[in-house]
This record gives structure tokens, C-alpha cells and sequence, in this order.
């Protein structure tokens, strides 16, 4: 489990130290404030600790990170991703503290894609850590394979490849772990259905389980596409006790009553070992996730950036904390009062 | 009838000063507790004669006052018990008013006030308010949403429109001329 992330000039982020990491965590913040930087950064940061040594991959940790960079971020040369403006001083400093093992890196802003400075503490990881982009990726599945495998364009990072990826192993059977069952069976519940992949075609469907009917993912909904992504990951055990899971803008293309279903799966998950981060901007998914917090009594850390893009950090569990998707539900009951008694 | 203005204090807050005319404090009157066993009710009526929000047709705001309200969330039922009390007190209040207006009551007409006798009832809006005193913004869209849809069934048989359940606290309520902005409740009394 991620402990601790401590991020400095790394693109919009100019100062990130968030400690005391959760299940659970959740990230808030307005548009531009670096919610899905801050994520892809801890993201890259995994998936070159679960490269790195797995099987005969014979490159080094520093090898793994500058491509995943490249990659994910998609800048001309790493060093873009140092942040910019008169006031900064500094290479980009990277650090986290996974299960209390620390991984370090850091370039300046004239790196190509050479990494001269990184640390590693962390002994190999068997477990595969995931991220979720807020848009749907089964209907580009083939799209995103070719682009990247094929013509190796920039265009869908590598957070879409390598979901792409990910959810091209076929589901495995036999007993699954009892709270992935359980995670699975709601899921399904939810859908109404299942999301299978044609073997023969590669295509995907959705097969409705009321009347056993088949539909083209084309013509599927975003939301039953979004949460048909995580039912796969659990039936091929790509997902584990030991993964990660980073989810942008859970609540995209979500109905609220499935948004707090959705959160219920994720805090079953998290119990089970999965750690999640979030970035969002939806009073459901905060208002959810705090009476998660208070009514299991499980710590969900906050970090918060306000207008001026400076991080406060907090914990769902000690209340509600004072934010802009709070605050704006707020201004918008003052608006209805004012429409209402004039 | 007195031409003093009306100050009512509930649950620590002290509604007003209202123009005695506009202000029918419908639970301290003689044709309430007449007839109170078994019936709830509301603090008071308000009625408001130039409210442009209304297309200026008049309006009766129906006022609860409490001095807190248990959390929507709450397993115990309480919440529900809650939304249930009010929702009876504002009806009531509602029912009460208008026999009143209709002179159903003998009794009501020395103390209706004058500017009710003359409502248009085919034209009047109503605003059914509940004021919790200490209640913190971000709580006060649970409890309006569920009040809401407690009083649909009324709204909708009543032609009211749909903007007519509101909660607020004791700033807001001092915002929109409920409680004079100077005015604090004694709590030594």
C-alpha cells in the first residue's frame, strides 16, 4: 500500500506531501489543479515497480520510468514535465513510500530521457496496478491497441494501453476470492448484465440478462462500459489484494444511485486490500465516500487544492472538509432559497 | 385588534417585528387551542402582499421553527419521525389558515388579521419554511429535499409552485426578513 507521496515541480504540482495514505483516498480540486497529474505521477511511479524485474525484463528501474513518463505524460522530452515559471528553482523531485519501502527519482528540466538520479528500496511486486481515465476505453479497445502497439503514435497514453491491455485477458475460471465474488455479483447486479469479449473478433458486447439478450458495445451505455472495465479486471485476477487502483472522475457517465453503489464496491474492495485513489468533482461522490468514512469508521485521507493550486490535505473520517464541490452545492441552495422566498 | 408590531420567540430565535395585519401566529391562537388536541402545528403565518417572485401574487409563508433537526442519516427512524412531525405542523398550519380565511371557524375571525380576509385563494402561493436555528449550510439540502417530497402530494393538489419548501438557518432566515438583523434571543431568560 502507497504510504506516502511527495511530489515537488512536477508539472502543475509545485509542492504535493501527503502522508498517512489510506484505502481510500480521495483527490479534489478545479480544473487545471493537477487531480489526474497527481495521479498518473504515483501511477508511473507503480507500474516501474512492477516492471521493474518482473519476469526477463532485463531493464533498469531508471529505463522503466523514463519510457513510462514518456508514455503517459507524452512530452516532447521528460524534462517538460519539471515545472515551469520564474519562480521555479529545482529539478523535479519524486517520492514514494510503499509499504514503508521508499522509491525516489529526480531530472531537471534539460532531460531527455536519460534518469540520473533514482533510488529504489522496494523489492520486485508481483501485484498490477491499474488506472482508470474518466473516458470509456472498450469501444476504442482495438482502436488503442493499434495505435500504440502498432504505429506507436502519442494520443492514448499509457494509462489507456495499457487498460487496453489489461482487459484483453480473458476471464479465469475457478473460485475467485470471496469480497471479489461478492464485488463481482453486485457489479453484475448493477449492470443488469455482463460485458464479455468476442474471442473470435476481439469485439466486445454487453449481454442483458434479463431476456439473455446480446447488444454491440456500440450501442451500450458509458456507464454500464465504465463499470463493466473494473468487473473484468477482478474476473481475469488482474487486480489483486497488492494492486493499486487509480480512478479519474469516478462519477463520469454515472447515475447518482450508481455512483453510491460504485463507492460501496470500492470501500468492499479497499477492505479487502486494494487501495484506491480518486480524483473527482462530484458532490455524490465526496458526500458518499464521507458517510463511508463515518459509518465504518475507516480513515479516507483528503488532499484538497484550493484556487491557487496549494495542497491541504485532511481526512474524511475527522468530517467534512471545507472544498469547492461542497461550497458550490452550497451557493447553489442559496440560489434556490433566494428564487424561492424572492 | 393591536397595532403593535408582532415579535414571536421560538426555539431561541426571535421572528419579526411583522405588521400585526400580515402576521397570524396560528399556534398561540384561541381557534388552535380550541381544537390542539391532536393536532399539530406551525409557529405562524406570514403573509407577504408584494413579493415579485410570485408574479406579484400574494403569498403565505408557513413557518416551523426548531432548534435542530436529527441527521439525515440517522438508522433510527428519527429523521423520518422528524420530516413526518413537520410536515404535519406545516399542513395543518396550511388547513387551518385557509378555513380560517374561508370563516369556517366563527371563533378565528376577531383574531385573523385584516389582510388575510381579503386573499384571493384562487391566486395565493405558499411558502411552507422551517427555520432550524444553529443548522450549518451544507445541512440544510437533505432536509429541504426530503421535506419536498413530503409535501409534493400538497404542492401539487394545491397548484402551488414548485419552489415552495425551504429550510433555513437562523442567518438565512435574518437575510430574507424573518428576524430582524439586530435582534438576539436572551438566553439568560
Amino acid at each position: 500500500m502507497l504510504n506516502q507521496i511527495e511530489l515537488t515541480n512536477f508539472g502543475p504540482l509545485a509542492k504535493v506531501k501527503w502522508d498517512n495514505l489510506g484505502p481510500i483516498n480521495l483527490i479534489i480540486g478545479g480544473n487545471g489543479a493537477g487531480k489526474t497529474f497527481l495521479m498518473k505521477a504515483c501511477y508511473c511511479a507503480m507500474r516501474t515497480l512492477e516492471a521493474h524485474k518482473r519476469g526477463d525484463d532485463k531493464r533498469t528501474a531508471a529505463e522503466i520510468l523514463a519510457e513510462k513518463l514518456r508514455w503517459t505524460f507524452e512530452p516532447d522530452k521528460i524534462g517538460d514535465l519539471v515545472s515551469k515559471g520564474k519562480d521555479v528553482e529545482g529539478s523535479l523531485v519524486s517520492r514514494i513510500r510503499l509499504d514503508e519501502k521508499d522509491f525516489q527519482y529526480s531530472f531537471g528540466k534539460d532531460t531527455t530521457k536519460q534518469i540520473q538520479s533514482l533510488d529504489n528500496d522496494v523489492p520486485p511486486r508481483a501485484s498490477n496496478s491499474i488506472f482508470l481515465p474518466a473516458k470509456e476505453v472498450l469501444s476504442l479497445h482495438r482502436v488503442i491497441l493499434r495505435s500504440r502497439d502498432q504505429d506507436q503514435l502519442f494520443g492514448f497514453d499509457d494509462t489507456y494501453l495499457d487498460l487496453a491491455r489489461a482487459l484483453g485477458e480473458a476471464p479465469t475460471r475457478g473460485r475467485n476470492h470471496k469480497a471479489f465474488a461478492i464485488a463481482r455479483q453486485t457489479l453484475e447486479d448493477m449492470l443488469g448484465g455482463k460485458v464479455d469479449q468476442d474471442r473470435e473478433t476481439g469485439g466486445w458486447h454487453f449481454r442483458q440478462k434479463q431476456g439473455n439478450q446480446k447488444f454491440s458495445i456500440g450501442v451500450t451505455s458509458e456507464g454500464i462500459k465504465k463499470i463493466a472495465i473494473l468487473d473484468r479486471l477482478l474476473g481475469n485476477r488482474y487486480l489483486d489484494q497488492g494492486s493499486i487502483v487509480f480512478i479519474d472522475e469516478p462519477e463520469a457517465a454515472l447515475h447518482p444511485s450508481a455512483i453510491s453503489t460504485f463507492m460501496d464496491i470500492i470501500a468492499l474492495l479497499a477492505d479487502f486490500g486494494i487501495q484506491f485513489f480518486l480524483a473527482s468533482y462530484s458532490y455524490f461522490v465526496v458526500n458518499k465516500l464521507y458517510l463511508i468514512a463515518q459509518k465504518q469508521q475507516m480513515s479516507i485521507p483528503v488532499a484538497l487544492a484550493n484556487k491557487k493550486n496549494e495542497w491541504t490535505y485532511t481526512d474524511l473520517r475527522q468530517g467534512m472538509p471545507d472544498n469547492s464541490i461542497i461550497n458550490e452545492s452550497i451557493d447553489l441552495y442559496k440560489q434556490e432559497v433566494k428564487l424561492t422566498l424572492g | 385588534m393591536s397595532t403593535q408590531p408582532i415579535t414571536i420567540t421560538e426555539s431561541g430565535m426571535k421572528f419579526g417585528p411583522f405588521e400585526p395585519d400580515e402576521c397570524f401566529h396560528v399556534e398561540a391562537s384561541r381557534v388552535y387551542k380550541a381544537m390542539q388536541d391532536g393536532v399539530k402545528m406551525a409557529e405562524f403565518l406570514w403573509l407577504r402582499t408584494n413579493n415579485s417572485i410570485s408574479n406579484n401574487n400574494p403569498e403565505i409563508w408557513i413557518i416551523e421553527a426548531k432548534s435542530s433537526a436529527p441527521h439525515p442519516d440517522n438508522s433510527s427512524g428519527k429523521f423520518e419521525e422528524f420530516i413526518d412531525k413537520i410536515k404535519q405542523k406545516l399542513i395543518n398550519a396550511l388547513s387551518l389558515g385557509l378555513a380560517s380565511v374561508l370563516t369556517r371557524h366563527p371563533e378565528a375571525e376577531l383574531e385573523l388579521p385584516c389582510a388575510f380576509k381579503t386573499i384571493n385563494l384562487s391566486r395565493v402561493q405558499v411558502k411552507f419554511v422551517v427555520v432550524l436555528k444553529d443548522h450549518p449550510d451544507k445541512a440544510l439540502l437533505p432536509i429541504t429535499r426530503r421535506l419536498k417530497k413530503a409535501l409534493l402530494p400538497t404542492i401539487k393538489t394545491w397548484a402551488f409552485d414548485p419552489l415552495s419548501v425551504i429550510t433555513l438557518n437562523e442567518a438565512l432566515a435574518r437575510e430574507h426578513g424573518l428576524i430582524e438583523t439586530t435582534s438576539r434571543v436572551n438566553t439568560s431568560q
